[in-house]
C-alpha cells in the first residue's frame, strides 16, 4: 500500500514537472503527458491502476458534448458546413487509402481514416490563444472546422466500434453496418431522445443544494451513460459525451463546468499518460519508412483541406494556408479511435495502430505548434522577398 | 461602418470594424473574462498590436471610449472635463423642481449651471428655454462649473 501511494505521487509530481517544462518550451502538456508516460513504461508496477484511473479522462469527451449547444449548432451550421466537408472529404479518404495500401482490413483502414481526420480540439484551440491568433481572419473557420469535426468523428466512431463488435465488415457487410447504425440510433433514441423530453423533471431535480450530493449524481450519470454506450459495442466516450450532449441543455450547465472540471484536468492528464505507457514504439521499429510517409500524409492532407476551405470563404493565401497549419495537431479523438482499434481489432491493425497513432499525435503537436509560431514570420520574410523580387524585374526590363 | 462578430467555441466571442482610415480593430471576448484589443495596419493580416484587458479594466475604457454613458444605465455619472462637469440627472417623482418653469427657478443666475437637453421619454428637448416646464421622469443633461455648482443645482431642485 505505500508503495502504491509512493508511485502514484511520484507519478503525479512528474506529470507537473513534465507540464512545466513543456510549457517553458512553449509546447502542449498534453504531448509532455503521453512522453512520459512511455518513458515510465517498465517502470510502473500498478499499471492496471493507473489505466482503470485513465478511463475516467472520458470526463474530456462528456465537457465536449457540454460544451455542444443546440443553439450554438443552428448558428454555427450553415458558415461552417462547407468549409467542414471540404476538410471531411480530403482527410478522411486519406487516412483509409493508406491503411488499405498497409495492407489492413476495411475496417482497420476506416479507423485510420478517422485518425488522421479528427484533428485535436484540446490542443488547437490552446495554441490560437497562446499565440495570440484567435484574433486572426482565419480563426473563426479554423474552431468551426473543430467543431464539425469533433461532431463527425462522435457519430463515426460509434458506428466504427458498433461495426467492430459486430464482426468482420468482409463477413457482414452491409447487414454489419445495418446493424450498427440500428445500435447507434437505438443509443441515441434511448439516451438522448426520451430523456430530452423530460428535460424540465430532470431540470428540477438537478437543483441539488450539497455540493458533494450533485457531485456524485452527475458523475454517476456520466459513468453509466458511458458503461451502457460499452454495453451496446458502441464505445464509452459516445456515452460520456451523449451524457454530456444531454447535461448541456439543462440549466445546470454552468455549475457541472465548474465542479468537474478539475476532475476532468486531473483525469485527462492520467488518460494521456496511460496511453503513453501503451505504446509499445518497438513495433514500428521496421516500419519507419511507412510511419513517416503517414505523418508527411497527414501534414499535406490538413494543409491542402485547409487551403481549400480557406479560398472558400475568400480569405487570402496568407489565412488559408494558416488555417491548414493550425488544424495539424492530432490529439484526444486520435487516441479514442486507437484505443478501440486496438482492443478490438487483430491483425497487423490491431498491433501497429497504437504506437502509429502515438507518433502521430506527438510528431504532428509538435510540428503544428512550432508551425503557428513560425508561420507569420516566415510568411513575412517570404512576402518580403517576393515584392522584392517583384521590384527589381521591371529594372532589369529597361537594362 | 458595421461592427462583425463571430463565435468562437471553446476560446470565446470576436468583434471586429474597419475604422475610416482603413485600420482595423479586433476585439476578443475570452470566456474566462480576458479581453484582448487587437490592431491590423491597412491591409495587414497580422496584428501590429494587441493589448491585454481584464473585465474591469476593459469596463473603464468602454465608458472612456463611449464618452456619455446612457442615463437608463447609469443614474449619475461625472463626465469631469478639467473643471467642466458634465452630469445627467433625473427628477424622481416628489422632486419639487417638477412643474416649474426653468425661467423661474432661476437656475443659471443661482448656481451658473447650464441645462443643455431634457431626454422626456422618447422626446428629446435640446437647448430648453426659460419657459420650459419640468417634469417628473425628466432627464436633464447639465453642464457645471466645478462641483460645488453641481450640488447647488442637485439642491435647488430639490429645495
Amino acid at each position: 500500500m505505500p508503495d502504491l501511494l509512493f508511485e502514484l505521487g511520484a507519478i503525479m509530481v512528474v506529470l507537473f514537472l513534465g507540464g512545466l517544462l513543456a510549457i517553458r518550451l512553449g509546447q502542449s502538456v498534453i504531448l509532455a503527458y503521453i512522453l512520459i508516460g512511455l518513458l515510465l513504461q517498465g517502470v510502473v508496477t500498478h499499471g492496471p491502476l493507473v489505466n482503470a484511473l485513465s478511463t475516467v479522462g472520458l470526463l474530456l469527451l462528456f465537457f465536449l458534448g457540454l460544451e455542444f449547444s443546440l443553439q450554438q449548432m443552428k448558428r454555427f451550421w450553415r458558415p461552417m458546413a462547407a468549409s467542414g466537408t471540404v476538410d471531411l472529404l480530403v482527410n478522411l479518404p486519406i487516412g483509409i487509402l493508406l491503411g488499405r495500401l498497409l495492407g489492413w482490413d476495411w475496417l482497420g483502414a476506416c479507423y485510420l481514416g478517422g485518425i488522421l481526420y479528427i484533428s485535436s480540439s484540446a490542443v488547437v484551440t490552446k495554441a490560437l490563444i497562446d499565440t495570440r491568433q484567435a484574433a486572426n481572419p482565419e480563426s473563426d473557420t479554423i474552431v468551426g472546422i473543430l467543431v464539425f469535426e469533433d461532431l463527425v468523428i462522435v457519430l463515426y466512431l460509434a458506428l466504427l466500434a458498433s461495426m467492430t463488435t459486430a464482426g468482420e465488415w468482409g463477413s457482414g457487410g452491409v447487414e454489419a453496418l445495418g446493424w450498427a447504425l440500428a445500435r447507434v440510433v437505438a443509443f441515441g433514441f434511448l439516451f438522448l431522445a426520451i430523456p430530452y423530453v423530460f428535460l424540465p423533471r430532470l431540470n428540477r431535480f438537478l437543483h441539488i443544494e450539497q455540493a458533494e450530493l450533485f457531485l456524485l449524481f452527475a458523475f454517476g450519470l456520466v459513468i453509466l451513460y458511458a458503461a451502457a454506450a460499452a454495453r451496446l459495442g458502441l464505445s464509452e466516450a459516445i456515452g460520456a459525451f451523449v451524457a454530456g450532449l444531454l447535461l448541456s441543455e439543462t440549466a445546470h450547465k454552468e455549475r457541472l463546468v465548474e465542479r468537474l472540471s478539475p476532475f476532468r484536468d486531473l483525469f485527462t492528464a492520467i488518460f494521456f499518460l496511460s496511453f503513453g505507457m501503451t505504446i509499445r514504439i518497438g513495433e514500428l521499429a521496421e516500419g519507419w519508412a511507412v510511419v513517416f510517409l503517414i505523418l508527411l500524409a497527414a501534414l499535406l492532407g490538413k494543409l491542402l483541406s485547409g487551403y481549400l476551405a480557406g479560398r472558400l470563404r475568400r480569405l487570402s493565401v496568407r489565412a488559408s494556408l494558416g488555417i491548414g497549419l493550425s488544424l495539424w495537431p492530432r490529439g484526444e479523438f486520435s487516441i479514442v479511435l486507437a484505443g478501440v482499434a486496438a482492443a478490438g481489432l487483430g491483425g497487423a491493425a490491431g498491433a501497429h495502430i497504437l504506437p502509429l497513432t502515438g507518433f502521430l499525435v506527438f510528431s504532428s503537436g509538435i510540428l503544428g505548434l512550432i508551425a503557428m509560431k513560425e508561420f507569420p514570420r516566415v510568411w513575412k520574410w517570404w512576402s518580403a522577398e517576393r515584392s522584392e523580387a517583384a521590384d527589381q524585374e521591371p529594372e532589369k526590363g529597361k537594362g | 461602418m458595421r461592427i462583425h462578430e463571430a463565435d468562437l467555441p471553446g476560446v470565446g466571442r470576436k468583434f471586429w470594424l474597419h475604422t475610416h482610415t482603413g485600420e482595423k480593430i479586433t476585439i476578443l471576448r475570452h470566456n474566462t473574462g480576458k479581453r484582448e484589443i487587437y490592431s491590423f495596419l491597412k491591409g495587414e493580416e497580422f496584428p501590429s498590436r494587441c493589448i491585454e484587458l481584464s473585465e474591469e479594466e476593459a469596463r473603464q475604457i468602454g465608458a472612456v471610449l463611449v464618452g456619455e454613458i446612457h442615463p437608463k444605465t447609469v443614474e449619475q455619472l461625472d463626465v469631469v472635463l478639467k473643471d467642466l462637469i458634465i452630469d445627467w440627472v433625473k427628477l424622481e417623482p416628489g422632486c419639487p423642481g417638477a412643474g416649474r418653469r426653468i425661467g423661474d427657478l432661476q437656475i443659471r443666475k443661482r448656481t451658473g449651471v447650464s441645462i443643455v437637453t431634457i431626454l422626456r421619454g422618447e422626446e428629446t428637448i435640446p437647448a430648453p428655454g426659460p419657459e420650459e416646464v419640468l417634469q417628473v421622469e425628466d432627464v436633464l443633461l447639465v453642464v457645471a462649473h466645478g462641483a460645488s455648482a453641481m450640488k447647488a443645482f442637485r439642491q435647488l431642485l430639490k429645495d
